[in-house]
């Protein structure tokens, strides 16, 4: 499978996107450990998707190099979860869309179902399999997008504005959920988010063990990663 | 009931009636794709396309119906690249050629003084009609499309769930759309002729409206929509021989029937 392994890190150097007339990114350049998560921060329209659909191939860089595990990122290494909660009205259960992880997979109907059950049962959602997915709340789709991922075999995650819609309590589910599989899977996680409240401002929150990383309900609420800005195309600290 | 087995003893009711059940198994799998994916405006330009392949086949002495084909499989394979190539939404185009294509109809037609229910013919097909090659022709189609979506039903809800995350997930999403797109156009423009306008709308687009109002997973939308369609085609038919109608106008009666009982016996479930 041509695709990267446990521990590998996302690497971006000077990437320059283009929208329209606008360079939107100017100079981007990060990386992501594997095993580790990073978090950008930036006001609306400051590129965060962009920089989301460049790494994935989506948008053509202008200039600059996005690399995963030293290679170029592809499908399936990359799991995606969007901003917008996608499907709309379309008819599909909660399992049908973690099975659409397994698409460029080749396994058989019973290794598939394993695949499935497993990605569910690790990210809490496997009580909502034949739920249909447009009913489900923010919180639960997000369990099932990150569910698809893992049956994707995905290394790295990236996440856009996956709290927006929740609550504290879903907000702090959802940030323990990544930390586990970061920590288990060596998975490299970027979020980005215009939310500043998911900031850690506090480093003490900052743990190798995702299940202590808190008992104060706000600060479960926040990411315990680094933090980068997004602003005027760059990534500042 | 006598009535009816006596008419499908008439070899050409039994093709048609055929011809119906077929078309009602497989084409409404093509009319999810073409409600779910927005091409309702690209099926009316298919029409209007193979309106001026009739006209420009008529005014040269041609016969009709493989021009007419032609010029519709045309406007499939190229309003893709149309709309790449000019930065627009492929509904745009569709809207465009459909609007362009039967002006140039039009203009053929009182150029070359063409009759023109000679042209609009073409769009009528008669399921009575069919030939025995006809016959296998449909059932041809009609296998090629359950196939299609059967072998190919998870890259497909990739594409109607999202195609964003569907690329993410490995999807060939361009190759895949371009199948989808083909395996409609063809759908379309081939039954078109075969069974005739009206009773390919009916066919085509309620037993999907009604699949996807009722279902709750991709595999059951298909099915659903599948079954539906066999049992508005079977309905239908038999309605249109018991009172004498057209059998496009049976099977549009028993899916406009079905479609609204349905969607109320749902709601009354979950009042």
């Amino acid at each position: 499978m041509a695709h990267g392994g446990r521990f590998d890190a996302l690497r971006i150097d000077d990437l320059w996107v283009r929208r329209g007339t606008r360079d939107v990114l100017q100079g981007v350049s990060l990386e992501v450990a594997g095993g580790s998560g990073l978090l950008i921060t930036g006001a609306n329209g400051t590129g965060k998707t962009t920089l989301l659909r460049a790494i994935l191939g989506f948008l053509t860089p202008r200039r600059g190099t996005v690399t995963f595990g030293g290679r170029p990122v592809r499908a399936p290494a990359a799991g995606y979860v969007p901003q917008e909660s996608p499907a709309g009205d379309l008819p599909i259960t909660a399992a049908e869309v973690v099975e659409l992880g397994t698409v460029a997979r080749r396994l058989g109907a019973a290794e598939r179902d394993r695949v499935v059950a497993a990605a569910m049962d690790d990210t809490g959602c496997g009580h909502l399999r034949r739920r249909r997915y447009g009913e489900l709340s923010g919180g639960e789709r997000q369990r099932v997008s990150v569910a698809r991922c893992l049956a994707q075999d995905a290394r790295l995650l990236l996440l856009d504005e996956p709290t927006s819609a929740l609550d504290a309590a879903a907000r702090a589910g959802l940030i323990e959920l990544l930390e586990r599989l970061r920590e288990r899977l060596g998975l490299a996680i970027l979020m980005v988010s215009h939310d500043p409240s998911i900031v850690s401002h506090d480093p003490s929150i900052v743990s190798h063990d995702p299940l202590i990383v808190s008992h104060d309900p706000e600060a479960r609420a926040r990411v315990p990663w680094p933090v980068g800005e997004l602003r005027d195309g760059r990534v500042r600290a | 009931m006598s009535t009816l087995v006596e008419a499908l003893a008439v070899a050409p009711i039994a093709r048609g009636l055929a011809a119906v059940l077929i078309a009602g198994a497989a084409l409404p799998l093509a009319g999810v794709l073409v409600l779910r994916l927005e091409l309702v405006t690209l099926r009316f330009t298919l029409m209007h396309g193979a309106l001026l392949g009739a006209a420009v086949a008529l005014a040269v002495g041609l016969d009709p119906l493989l021009p007419g084909l032609a010029v519709a499989l045309l406007l499939v394979v190229t309003h893709v690249p149309i709309a790449r190539a000019a930065g627009l939404r492929l509904g745009y185009v569709a809207a465009f050629l459909m609007v362009i294509t039967i002006g140039a109809a039009a203009a053929v037609i009182y150029r070359a003084a063409v009759p023109a229910p000679e042209v609009f013919a073409v769009l009528w097909g008669d399921p009575f009609a069919l030939t025995r090659t006809d016959l296998v022709a449909v059932a041809a189609f009609g296998a090629a499309l359950i196939a299609f979506v059967a072998l190919a039903h998870r890259r497909i809800a990739a594409l109607l769930f999202d195609q964003e995350v569907a690329a993410a997930s490995g999807v060939a999403v361009r190759r895949v759309r371009a199948a989808v797109l083909l395996a409609v156009g063809c759908a379309v423009a081939f039954a078109m002729k075969l069974i005739g306008a009206l009773l390919l709308d009916a066919i085509l687009l309620l037993p999907a409206i009604l699949a996807l109002a009722v279902a709750r997973s991709v595999r059951g939308l298909f099915l659903l929509a599948s079954a539906a369609g066999l049992a508005v085609a079977a309905a239908g038919f038999a309605v249109a021989l018991l009172v004498d109608l057209p059998a496009s106008a049976g099977v549009t009666l028993a899916a406009a029937l079905l479609l609204p009982a349905v969607i109320v016996a749902r709601r009354g479930r979950h009042a």
